[in-house]
Order: C-alpha cells, then sequence, then structure tokens
C-alpha cells in the first residue's frame, strides 16, 4: 500500500469514526442516564434532515442557520420522545424501554417513508464546498476535513459540559448512579431530558453530515445506526472517551481491513469485533466491570 | 321443440361466451397492472416510469382510448422489494384480473414478477425496465422487453467508448453492483477488452445500497485505470461519481450503463463527467426535439413531474402498448395482443431506435444510442450502435 492510498485509508477511517463515534456517544448518553438503548436514535436523525431539506431550506437564512435551527428541531423532537412516551407511562423495566424505542424506530421510519419515500432519494445541499485539496500529495475533501472540525468541536463542547458545568456534573452523577444523585438532590427527570435534547441534536447533526454524501433517503441512517452500537459497546458504554476511542478505532478498522484485506469484509470486521467484544470484554475496552457486593 | 332448444342452445352459448370473456377487457375499458417502487431506495429513479407510462395512457384515452376503450392502469408499489413485487403480480391477475402485466423496473423486482409470470404463461408481462438476460433468453410466450441486457449494452457500446478514448485504453476497471445480468455483463466486457488488447487490473462486484464508495474508489484509484465501467442504480452512481471528486481522481474514460442516462445520474453531478463519459443509451433525452409529444403528455397529467430519462422509458412503452393493443383490434385478447407484438417489425416510435418482435425474439431494441454529456446535460454522441457479434 503507497502512503497516498494509506493517508486517503485512514482519513476515510476516521471519518466513519467520528459519525460512529458522535452517534455512539449519543446512544451512551441515553443508555448512562435512562438505561435505554435507544434504537430509534437514527432514524430520528433521518426525519430532522427531511425536515432541513424539504422545509427549513425554504426558509430565507443561511445554511448554517438552517442547520442550526433543524438541530434545535430535533433536539425539541427528542425530549418530546422522552416526555411522551418514556417518562410520561415509565413503569416499565429496561427492556420495555428499549422496546418502547424499537416502536418508535418502525413508527417514524414508516411515517418517513409515507410521507417522502415516493420520491427519494433526494439531494441534500452540503455545509461544504464539493471537491477537495492536496495535502503530502493525497487529497482531503472539504467535508471530510469539516466533519473532523465539526466532530472535533463537539467532542470539546460535550467534554467541558461534562467538566466544567454543573448540569454536566449532573449528568455524570446520573450516569453513575440516578438513585444516589436522586438523592443528593438531583432532579434526574431533568437532566434525562437535558440528555435526551443532547443525543437529538447530536443525532440529527450526524444525519445532516452524511446526507449530503450518501444523499437523502428514508434508510440514510441505518447503516450506521448498527455501527454506533458496536462502536459504543467496543468503548465500553460506561466510559464516554471510550465510545469516542471506539468509534474511531472501529472506523479505522474496517476502513483498513477493506483495503488490505477484502472490500467485501467490511461488515463482517464490524460485527464479528462486536462479538468479539461482547465475548471477551463485555465492559468493552476501556470501560470498567462493575463490581456488587454479595 | 328444434326452436326452445335453439333458443336454449344460443342462451348457452351467450352465457359461455360471457364466462370467456378475456380478464381485464371490457366494452369501455382495458385494464392493465404494474409494480414498481414507488417508494423506497430506487422510487425517484423507478416511479418516474410509471409516471410517463401513466401520462401517454391518459393521452390516448383523451384522445378516445383504443377501439372506445379506455386504458386503466393500476400500479401496485413495491419500495423495491423483491417479496412485495411477486404478491403484488398475483394481487393483479387473481384478484384484481388485469389483461396484463404492463411496466415496472429494476432487476430483482422484475425477477420476482417473472417467476411468478413464467407460472402463468397466459398472462402478458410487457415492457418491464430490468436489463435481464432472464426476460428474453430464453423466449418466453408472454414476455417481451425493451431494455437490452447488460451483455448486449456492453457489446453494442463498450468499443465505441474505447475509441472514443484518447489515448486509447491500455488498462480498466469493473465496479458493478451485484443484480441479476452482472455475470453476463462481466463476460462480456471480458471478452470485449480481451479483443481489443485492453488488460483488467480492477474487478470488483458490490451490493447493492451500500452507504460508501469510499474503499471502492480509493482501490480504484491505486490501480488507476485508464478506463473503468460502470454499473449501478442511477443514484448509486452519482455516488461513484461524487465519491471520486472527493477523492480527486477519475479515469481518463468512463463507461456507464442505461443507468447514467438518467437526469437522476446526471442532476447531482452536473458537469464533473463532461467529456470522458460514454453510456449506453436506449430513448432519446427530454430535451430532444422528437421527445416533446412525450413531455406534453407528462406534463398534462403530472405537472410537477420533471421529464427525464424515465419517464421517457414509461412513454415508449405505453407508445409500444397502445400500438399492439390498436392492431390487435377490438376482440382484444391476450392471445391477440402476443401475436400481434410476434408480428411487430420496425415500429418507429421516433424517441428510440426502431422496434421489432418476433415469436423467437422478444427483446424490442436491437441498438442502443451512445450518450455522453457537455456542459452537465445528456448529448446524443453519434447514431444507434448494433453488437458487432
Amino acid at each position: 500500500m503507497n502512503l497516498d492510498l494509506a493517508l486517503s485509508t485512514a482519513v476515510a477511517g476516521i471519518v466513519s469514526g467520528a459519525y460512529y463515534s458522535l452517534l455512539g456517544l449519543a446512544i451512551a448518553l441515553i443508555y448512562r442516564t435512562t438505561a435505554v438503548a435507544n434504537f430509534a436514535q437514527g432514524e430520528l436523525g433521518t426525519f430532522s434532515t427531511f425536515l432541513l431539506v424539504l422545509y427549513v431550506a425554504r426558509l430565507q437564512l443561511s445554511p448554517v442557520l438552517q442547520v442550526l435551527l433543524s438541530i434545535l428541531i430535533a433536539a425539541g423532537i427528542s425530549a418530546l420522545v422522552y416526555r411522551v412516551l418514556l417518562r410520561a407511562q415509565r413503569g416499565g423495566d429496561a427492556l420495555n424501554l428499549t422496546v418502547r424505542t424499537l416502536a418508535l424506530y418502525t413508527l417514524v421510519h414508516a411515517v418517513t417513508l409515507y410521507l417522502w419515500g415516493a420520491h427519494e432519494p433526494y439531494t441534500a445541499r452540503g455545509l461544504f464546498s464539493a471537491g477537495g485539496f492536496d495535502v503530502a500529495g493525497f487529497q482531503l475533501a472539504y467535508d471530510q476535513l469539516g466533519t473532523l472540525v465539526i466532530a472535533a468541536g463537539l467532542g470539546l463542547v460535550l467534554f467541558v459540559l461534562f467538566r466544567f458545568t454543573r448540569v454536566g456534573l449532573a449528568m455524570r452523577s446520573v450516569a453513575m448512579n440516578a438513585e444516589v444523585a436522586s438523592l443528593l438532590g438531583i432532579d434526574v427527570h431533568r437532566i434525562a431530558l437535558v440528555v435526551w435534547l443532547i443525543a437529538g441534536a447530536i443525532g440529527a447533526l450526524v444525519a445532516m453530515l452524511i446526507a449530503p454524501i450518501s444523499f437523502l433517503g428514508t434508510d440514510l441512517m441505518q447503516p450506521y445506526i448498527l455501527k454506533a452500537f458496536t462502536a459504543a459497546v467496543l468503548g465500553g458504554l460506561t466510559s464516554f472517551p471510550g465510545v469516542v476511542l471506539g468509534g474511531l478505532l472501529l472506523g479505522l478498522i474496517e476502513s483498513f481491513g477493506s483495503t488490505w484485506i477484502s472490500i467485501h469484509l467490511r461488515e463482517p470486521f464490524t460485527f464479528a469485533i462486536l462479538l468479539m467484544v461482547l465475548l471477551f470484554r463485555p465492559a468493552g475496552l476501556f470501560g470498567k466491570q462493575h463490581l456488587g457486593r454479595v | 321443440m328444434i326452436k326452445r332448444v335453439a333458443c336454449f342452445a344460443a342462451l348457452c352459448a351467450s352465457l359461455w361466451s360471457g364466462a370467456q370473456a378475456e380478464p381485464g377487457v371490457t366494452d369501455t375499458a382495458v385494464l392493465l397492472g404494474g409494480s414498481n417502487a414507488m417508494t423506497g431506495a430506487v422510487a425517484a429513479v423507478c416511479a418516474p416510469a410509471s409516471y410517463g407510462a401513466k401520462a401517454w395512457f391518459d393521452k390516448v384515452n383523451r384522445d378516445g382510448g383504443v377501439h372506445g376503450r379506455k386504458i386503466e392502469y393500476n400500479v401496485l408499489d413495491d419500495a423495491f422489494s423483491a417479496q412485495r413485487a411477486a404478491s403484488n403480480a398475483r394481487r393483479l391477475v387473481q384478484q384484481d384480473g388485469v389483461f396484463a402485466i404492463f411496466g415496472g423496473c429494476a432487476g430483482p423486482t422484475s425477477a420476482a414478477i417473472l417467476q411468478y409470470v413464467t407460472g402463468q404463461p397466459e398472462v402478458p408481462y410487457l415492457f418491464t425496465w430490468a436489463a435481464m438476460n432472464e426476460l428474453t433468453e430464453p423466449t418466453k410466450k408472454n414476455v417481451f422487453a425493451l431494455l437490452p441486457n447488460y451483455a448486449f449494452q456492453v457489446n453494442a457500446m463498450l468499443p465505441f467508448a474505447l475509441d472514443r478514448a484518447s489515448p486509447k485504453p491500455k488498462t480498466a476497471g469493473f465496479l458493478m453492483m451485484n443484480v441479476p445480468g452482472a455475470e453476463d455483463m462481466r463476460k462480456a466486457m471480458k471478452e470485449v477488452l480481451a479483443a481489443q488488447g485492453v488488460s483488467l487490473v480492477f474487478d470488483e462486484l458490490f451490493e447493492v445500497n451500500i452507504p460508501d464508495y469510499t474503499p471502492y474508489i480509493l482501490q480504484l484509484k491505486s490501480k488507476n485505470p485508464d478506463i473503468v465501467l460502470f454499473g449501478d442504480s442511477a443514484a448509486g452512481a452519482a455516488k461513484i461519481f461524487l465519491a471520486m471528486k472527493r477523492q480527486g481522481w477519475h479515469p481518463k474514460s468512463a463507461f456507464g450503463v442505461a443507468t447514467l442516462t438518467a437526469e437522476q445520474f446526471l442532476d447531482p453531478v452536473g458537469d464533473y463527467p463532461d467529456n470522458w463519459l460514454s453510456a449506453a443509451g436506449m430513448v432519446s433525452p427530454p430535451s430532444a426535439p422528437e421527445s416533446r409529444t412525450c413531455n406534453e403528455a407528462l406534463k398534462a397529467s403530472y405537472p410537477d413531474q420533471k421529464p427525464n430519462h424515465f419517464t421517457m422509458y414509461g412513454c415508449l412503452a405505453a407508445m409500444i402498448g397502445v400500438e399492439a393493443m390498436n392492431r390487435t383490434g377490438r376482440n382484444l385478447t391476450r392471445a391477440g395482443l402476443v401475436a400481434t407484438l410476434e408480428q411487430m417489425t420496425n415500429f418507429e416510435t421516433r424517441i428510440s431506435g426502431p422496434i421489432s418482435f418476433s415469436p423467437t425474439n422478444h427483446m424490442g431494441t436491437n441498438a442502443v444510442i451512445p450518450f455522453g454529456t457537455k456542459n452537465g446535460q445528456f448529448v446524443v454522441l453519434g447514431g444507434p450502435l448494433k453488437p458487432a457479434r
């Protein structure tokens, strides 16, 4: 493999990994605070991207403002889902709540298909120009660079939020032990609502980054959501930095694996990794095994 | 007594003849059915084929119909699911009692319908947009097709694409989605390349609807073939071309199957393939003067639908279907329609090459139209091309 191909493969892997990391982070956030594996994360992102492309894009706003407005709408929808579907009728265990998100996944997909399926796929205008530029002999596309900058920026914002703000501290407390956090006076439901808001916004942002290069269809996020779960499990659902690393690692492994070994093994690689991690490191590569007294 | 027996016999004969009425045909209407991806991954590409056909039928109906019968065209959505396509075909024949299954789009769904109609040899299955050998080889009494299969497209068009490229390509790549007919295309491509002394340096089939083509493009880029043969849906091919643009690489020339003559491919990629893409077309582009009647019919029925390759194909299929029903006459039967089609020779549609069928050849098209692009618009590069062999 020559250097040009190796660098291009690495960048492609890191960009894919950034998508997986961000989505995985949204999944881990919700999982840690509400014990729900949100299978509808991707579909909600797809739904919001349709709103952006078909409605918000008609407003006389700059593309950046259109995306920001759509992300706000997505966050609102996500919070509404939490209020209506999970909190209002909480009375179920984690499995019950997770199955509700599966039902929501099917519902949102069916509604999206019904509303907009007839004319898919749509061309979504990207935030970045087409084409790219030469870096040390290899081509870096503007959207790849933009995705990396946005992912890094968002990672930094989340780091600051978790580390240096009261709400972030409360989120971490709820993530560690919701019951204890509640006894300490933290409004767990309010924190969960904030988490769903943030996760909804992240999911929408990822979908809006993917849509311009993949075209907008009702199945836009389906290939990515399973990878995001894999990234979350790989990194360890208990560790937010672990999820980010898990996503990047997954992106790089599948990118180099498909270039070095076989393109057709890209998907099998992913799920073989998921199986192996679940078998040999159930807490993930960077997560901690919980020990309980007996 | 004799009179009574005669009356009874006449009554029986009339009842018998009523019981034997042709499915889907009444005094005032003929019912055609179809299954197409009106929603789902290929809807934007495939659904316009049904709109184009329906618009032409509407025009014919406005002009009085076919021997006084209005054409009703009922299209069920299969969402690009082979299972749903088969079930739609079953419903159209067994429940709705259509006269024929007309139109449709895409290999996997057409293959599913073909499997069903193979067991219903009396039901005509006409002109689905699918480049599959299986539709017409071997000839099936009730199945007629218009879109030349991939192997035909390669045999007719690839020598032209190789000649057009300057300097003449020495190496080639092949990137094709894994659909029925792909292996035949690969075989035909290898034969043409071998005959022209071009070596194949990249050869990959990929699964339908993959989200990211980057790994394929990176590998293609590393092999750097002079010419690449692309076979994908229109939207998929657009993704491939955009991925090449992102990687800052494209081959010196490219050959595309008929999907790359669709606006759903060209609109997103704009003028990027100007001067280096040659694709196998089978119907005039909507911008051509001869396409005007189809465009007007489309506008009358579907004012919001932009004319494109697939609306043109739908229009072409409907034109041929209407012509066949007209020639069959007032006594419209399925067997009569099949017989009429088998006698159709050099029917001039003006938007395609002449259409001919025979009892042993149910593929109506015997040439492809070479397409290229200029300033982000399709241009016809020359006269119809036939395979050398």
